[in-house]
């Protein structure tokens, strides 16, 4: 990319491991007549139009260098100074990287210690890349034990939880191998140096597999939203995923937005007042994310989650339970649709005053009628109903077994079976339950709540009256 | 810890040592050195700084002064230890190797 006829950038990654790679590659560009006049941020090389001609480059880390620098410290010129005076001419400090360049071709190395240079680079390499890797890999373990453990059941029926499982999966394998092959390049280079030879130095890190690295997190995670949002038809998962990476690359180019200001600047570590601004401004940007995340997902996706035909907010009664499943309501008297995951469905079904609704199987709205409602229940009742569907077995038996066992993602705490009583029913488990914390609720439904399964579904009703047995039948009609 | 570290001394940190017996800054060091060894030893500023900084924190070296960029350093008595102890050991090396007859 040329800025203009005198000036050309080039896009590279500059590696600790790997500085013989940039090096050639500088002294190659001045052979072409390119001389480099700046590094920013690690990455981003900007050259000036020279002569052609041969130089020399020394591309050096210096042991006390921070990925926060970007100009020289007070304590760093004495290095500056001490290459100057065997010859080197400095051109540039890009983070912890040193770059110096000579016409001379007989000027000594910077470096007379292999040793003591493997022990800076490592050293480095710990610092910069380790860190990042090892976080990384403990959030994708951290994420993949969550997916596993505490949400079992959605990783089983949600596509985004699998989809999550895959990407972090692909996050640690990356990690993964680029730790291993660092730590193998670190022995190798041990034994190399002990037995009297130079530092080995690893193949330069292209920017393009930094590219494409991330390019494969990014469609795996957008592709996957709009893939869902199409099958589905939510648009909130659509458009909240790729809000997201948008937000990670609106952070990015600010962090390099306040890199170059800080280049421009010279500010530096050194620099206790500007540290303070850079950090300040950093962190404000990084809680701004935050926060906008947040709103995504509370505000914005509550309104995208409701529709925009609500009028009356109060209707409180679709709020979800914490499951992987989107429903969307408008006008709650007369549409409620839901959608579901895989092969894990859930059905919330309100009826309220006069009305009562009912879902299918394939999420299709059923309107009752009043008439319709009076055959089912009684219209001056309230009530709300929760409907569980799925054909693995296992999964009705798990959620059962945990509603026994008082957990919060089935029917547990909710429904206690230790205060229900089994009603006898030749086809269906049928248990009532009076004792329940929603007795102390006076918003919610339920002086009586009833937890009706069989192997494939689970009925879990909250009404203000006990059901009779048509009642009952009824249900057996509708969801069994 | 910096006994165990610099238990025995590399050619380049007994040079370096040596030449900070009398205060001087890092480029004086590469000057001497060379001067010294005729040219046999040299010490690259990158390798300098980093010893440099290592022996500053360990109180092998303390720092003198400051006069723009260059800043100048004087050998500490654990210091001086060190580097007569290195010098023992070499001598030692030496004499043993004179009065083997084995």
């Amino acid at each position: 990319m040329k800025k203009d006829s005198n000036t050309l950038v080039r896009y590279k990654v500059i590696s600790p491991e790997s500085l013989s790679a940039t090096r050639e590659y500088l002294e190659d560009m001045a052979g072409k007549g390119w001389m480099l006049k700046n590094i920013m941020g690690s990455f981003k090389f900007v050259f000036e139009k020279c002569e052609p001609k041969k130089v020399k480059f020394a591309v050096e880390i210096i042991p006390d260098g921070s990925v926060y620098d970007t100009h020289p410290s007070e304590k760093n010129e004495e290095y500056i100074g001490m290459c100057e005076s065997i010859g080197w001419n400095y051109i540039c400090t890009s983070t912890m990287f040193y770059v110096f360049y000579t016409e001379d071709m007989q000027v000594k190395d910077i470096e007379s210690d292999e040793m003591l240079k493997f022990k800076t680079v490592k050293k480095a390499v710990i610092k910069s890349k380790f860190t990042n890797s090892i976080v990384c890999m403990v959030c994708g373990i951290c994420m993949l034990l969550m997916a596993f453990t505490m949400q079992l059941n959605m990783t089983e029926a949600s596509f985004l939880n699998a989809q999550s499982v895959l990407l972090w999966i692909v996050v640690l394998t990356v990690n993964t191998i680029s730790i291993s092959s660092k730590v193998l390049w670190m022995n190798r280079a041990k034994k190399v140096i002990s037995s009297g030879g130079k530092m080995p130095e690893k193949k330069a890190a292209s920017l393009k597999d930094t590219v494409i690295y991330l390019c494969i997190i990014a469609l795996i995670h957008i592709g996957g939203a709009l893939w869902y949002s199409i099958k589905f038809d939510d648009m909130f998962i659509g458009v909240f995923i790729p809000i997201v990476w948008l937000m990670i690359g609106v952070f990015g180019l600010v962090n390099r937005r306040i890199t170059v200001i800080a280049e421009e600047n010279k500010i530096g570590r050194n620099n206790n007042r500007a540290l303070i601004i850079i950090t300040s401004v950093v962190g404000t940007v990084v809680m701004i994310n935050i926060v906008v995340c947040v709103m995504i997902f509370t505000s914005l996706g509550d309104s995208f989650a409701k529709g925009d035909k609500v009028d009356d907010f109060s209707e409180k009664e679709l709020e979800m339970f914490g499951y992987s499943n989107v429903f969307e309501s408008r006008e709650i008297d007369k549409t409620v649709m839901g959608r579901f995951l895989m092969d894990y469905t859930r059905y919330e079904i309100v009826a309220k005053n006069k009305y009562s609704v009912l879902l299918d199987e394939n999420g299709e709205t059923k309107s009752m009628s009043e008439k319709e409602g009076e055959e089912f229940l009684p219209i001056e009742y309230e009530w709300s109903i929760d409907v569980y569907h799925s054909e693995n077995e296992k999964i009705i038996a798990r959620l059962i077994r945990e509603a026994r066992q008082d957990k919060t993602r089935a029917f547990g705490v909710w429904f206690d079976f230790d205060t229900a009583v089994k009603i006898d029913n030749d086809k269906l488990n049928v248990y009532e339950n009076t004792e329940t914390d929603y007795e102390d609720d006076e918003d919610e439904n339920g002086d009586y709540q009833y937890l009706i399964y069989d192997d494939n579904n689970i009925v879990w009703m909250r009404c203000d009256e006990k059901i009779n047995d048509a009642q009952l039948d009824m249900i057996q009609e509708k969801f069994f | 810890m910096a006994r165990e570290k610099y238990k025995t001394l590399t050619e380049q940190m007994f040079y370096i040592l040596m030449c900070f017996r009398k205060e001087c800054c890092g480029t004086d060091v590469m000057e001497k050195v060379a001067a010294i060894t005729d040219g046999r030893v040299t010490i690259g500023p990158g390798t300098l700084y980093a010893l440099l900084g290592d022996f500053v924190k360990q109180g092998i070296i303390r720092e003198t002064a400051v006069e723009g960029r260059k800043r100048s350093y004087i050998i500490t008595e654990k210091g001086k230890q060190m580097l007569e102890e290195e010098y023992a050991r070499l001598r030692t090396l030496v004499n043993d190797y004179e009065n083997c007859n084995l």
